[in-house]
């Protein structure tokens, strides 16, 4: 059954559990059953995960998100799999919330946001795999305080000319008045972000990641780069999908709607002043 | 507009002004750099040492010819002034011009013949003052916001006396008289004074208003430049481009030493269907734009150069690069460098209104995959 615009399935992760303890490695089960034991205790942080059809690598990411904190509820939003990922994702004790079609690109970290109720949100992808120690920086760094902590990840720039993805995201970052953010933004995984982030800025927005970005930038949250993981690499060529479908102009498109939102926040010159007299020219 | 990026498949594009890689010589073997320049070197000297067998040479015909001009001239210019000498060796070029097509094709062959003519007529006439020989089929003229500081603008207005323009608009705001002094002495200039604080671009603006030629130059007041250069804006603007940009194909770094403004630009172009023009953009100093391109884009825009380029690429203007500029300035005028980004992310504010109030808010580079009524305000 395909639920769009509803409430979606939300399930309980108790009965999954019940389940999960047979088969599970211990320390995985050590963990299960500590949550199993105060299950009505909320969650510090709230780690969000997109899922399609990721069945290759799901188990070990759900892994590592559970270790991100001891008080962690792992959400994984399972849209549009065929491969068996739903199943994984109930077994890993994770909450699911599932739609059968796809939702499409990074529509997940809305709805995962929607129903998360950790103080601070962690969004990571289903198809690489980063290791919790490496996590635990951005989930500190809104605990400390920050709003939002980005990858300081800027894709490779050494080129004469960029990929259009990250020329987009410098190009946003300068617009936007932080140009010391170089190509860091929310468009690239891992990202944590504060509850306050999350108000000021509304949970839709985070399904256009650049437009997000814009709104948290434009909001004066404390948005800081944190830690570099190099995505890039860890990302798996996807050769077939950029040559049928490719991202880059959804995500060049996104800029663009997060330059809209932008200039639709103030003047014509979106707040930037001018000080020519032009009035001379009349 | 055509977007690049929406034909399924992956197309790979050539920044605009940068040589294809990987070129084949007619032999067959591929052509490094440096080989392909010794190539190019080699051909003409062959060509020129059997014409100087026969006696003559295509540059000597052109030596002879202005050198006859050049003892008319001398002749019927007992007093000889430089205006009247470069006028004259404007005219003579240009009635050459006209019989010989051939030397319109290409902006080098030109130059040599030009340069041979221009010789020439100095030798016959025993006078000599800077002077760059082109034939335009229309009227050209040049803008300028002058520089307060007089040494500079007689820099700057030197190089473009030696130019076939009919008036050198001058736009001076509260500067000392000395300045004013400079600009005077420049026999073809227009000078626009108003005795206040004027930014540079309004007053370019202001100057395109000013002038109805066929071919204007937009010159920098503060940076002089070689005027063989800005005989080359020209040249490409008479010759079919609407709009012609400074070349910074050459000065290009690599792309995490560029500033921020570069990055602005560079997805601007990206934006609006010319990943080709890469960096290059209306904010660098010179430009030149056909009458035509004046017109689509507006005097009045021209005030704010990222919303003019705009203007132009989305106005299907033919755009083209003109000649490289050395030292161009990473930001003008004395502002900080926070000052400077937000006046900056102010005309892009405007440029991209412009091209979303005639593309839409996502140019051509839709959203077809996302479910957004799973969702509701302002990302759904």
């Amino acid at each position: 059954m395909a639920y769009f615009g509803g409430k979606p399935r939300v399930r309980s992760t108790v009965s999954g559990l019940r389940k999960r303890r047979r088969r599970l490695p211990l320390r995985n089960r050590t963990r299960a059953l500590h949550k199993a034991d105060h299950p009505a205790a909320s969650p510090e942080v709230s780690v969000i995960i997109p899922v399609m059809n990721e069945r290759r690598t799901l188990r070990r990411v759900l892994r590592e998100a559970f270790r991100v904190h001891p008080q962690t509820e792992v959400i994984a939003v399972v849209n549009g799999s065929t491969d068996g990922s739903l199943r994984i994702a109930r077994k890993c004790g994770a909450r699911v919330l599932a739609f059968d079609k796809p939702l499409g690109h990074d529509v997940g970290r809305s709805i995962g946001a929607r129903e998360a109720r950790g103080s601070v949100l962690l969004f990571i992808d289903a198809d690489m795999v980063i290791p919790a120690s490496r996590l635990r920086p951005f989930v500190n760094a809104v605990l400390q305080g920050a709003d939002v902590a980005l990858n300081d990840y800027s894709g490779p720039t050494r080129k004469l000319i960029v990929h259009s993805v990250v020329l987009a995201k410098h190009a946003l970052n300068a617009l936007l008045g932080r140009p010391d953010l170089g190509g860091a933004s929310m468009t690239a995984v891992p990202h944590a972000l504060s509850r306050r982030a999350l108000y000021a800025i509304g949970a839709p927005a985070l399904s256009v990641p650049p437009l997000a970005h814009a709104m948290v930038l434009h909001s004066n949250l404390d948005v800081r780069r944190v830690s570099r993981i190099d995505v890039g690499s860890l990302n798996p060529l996807r050769k077939q999908r950029e040559r049928t479908n490719s991202l880059e102009p959804l995500i060049v498109g996104d800029h663009l709607e997060a330059i809209r939102w932008w200039l639709g926040c103030t003047d014509a010159r979106a707040g930037c002043g001018d000080g020519r007299e032009r009035w001379r020219l009349r | 507009m055509r977007n690049p990026m929406n034909s399924g498949r992956k197309k790979t594009y050539r920044p605009i002004g940068r040589p294809r890689s990987k070129k084949v010589r007619p032999d067959g073997k591929r052509a490094s750099r440096a080989g392909r320049t010794a190539h190019a070197r080699r051909t003409p000297r062959t060509r020129g040492s059997r014409q100087a067998a026969s006696g003559l040479t295509a540059a000597g015909l052109y030596f002879a010819a202005g050198s006859k001009d050049g003892a008319r001239w001398r002749a019927a210019h007992p007093d000889r002034d430089a205006d009247s000498f470069r006028h004259a060796v404007q005219a003579g070029w240009a009635r050459l011009a006209e019989d010989r097509p051939d030397l319109g094709g290409s902006w080098t062959a030109g130059r040599q013949a030009a340069g041979a003519y221009r010789d020439g007529f100095a030798a016959g006439a025993e006078f000599r003052a800077p002077v760059v020989p082109l034939a335009l089929k229309g009227r050209a003229s040049a803008v300028l916001f002058a520089d307060p500081d007089p040494r500079k603008l007689q820099a700057v207005l030197e190089p473009l006396e030696a130019l076939p323009l009919q008036e050198i608009v001058v736009v001076t705001a509260d500067f000392p008289e000395a300045a004013l002094e400079a600009a005077r002495r420049c026999d073809r200039a227009l000078i626009v004074h108003l005795p206040d604080t004027m930014d540079p671009d309004v007053g370019r603006a202001l100057g395109a208003k000013l002038t109805g030629a066929d071919v204007v130059l937009f010159a920098d007041g503060s940076r002089p430049m070689p005027a063989e250069d800005l005989a080359r804006f020209l040249w490409e603007c008479d010759n079919g481009t609407d709009v012609v940009l400074c070349d910074r194909t050459r000065s290009m770094d690599l792309f995490h030493r560029r500033n921020h403004a570069l990055r602005l630009r560079e997805f601007l172009n990206f934006t609006i269907g010319r990943p080709d023009l890469t960096v290059h953009s209306l904010e660098d100093l010179p430009y030149a734009l056909s009458r035509r391109a004046i017109d689509a884009i507006g005097p009045r825009t021209l005030s704010v150069p990222a919303k003019a380029h705009v203007k132009a690429v989305l106005g299907g203007l033919r755009i083209g690069l003109g000649a490289a500029a050395a030292g161009l300035p990473e930001r003008p005028g004395d502002r900080t460098e926070a000052e400077w980004l937000r006046r900056l992310a102010g005309d892009y504010a405007e440029a991209w209104m412009e091209a979303m109030e005639a593309l839409g808010e996502r140019l051509n580079f839709p959203d077809r995959f996302r479910n957004r009524r799973a969702l509701g305000g302002p990302g759904g």
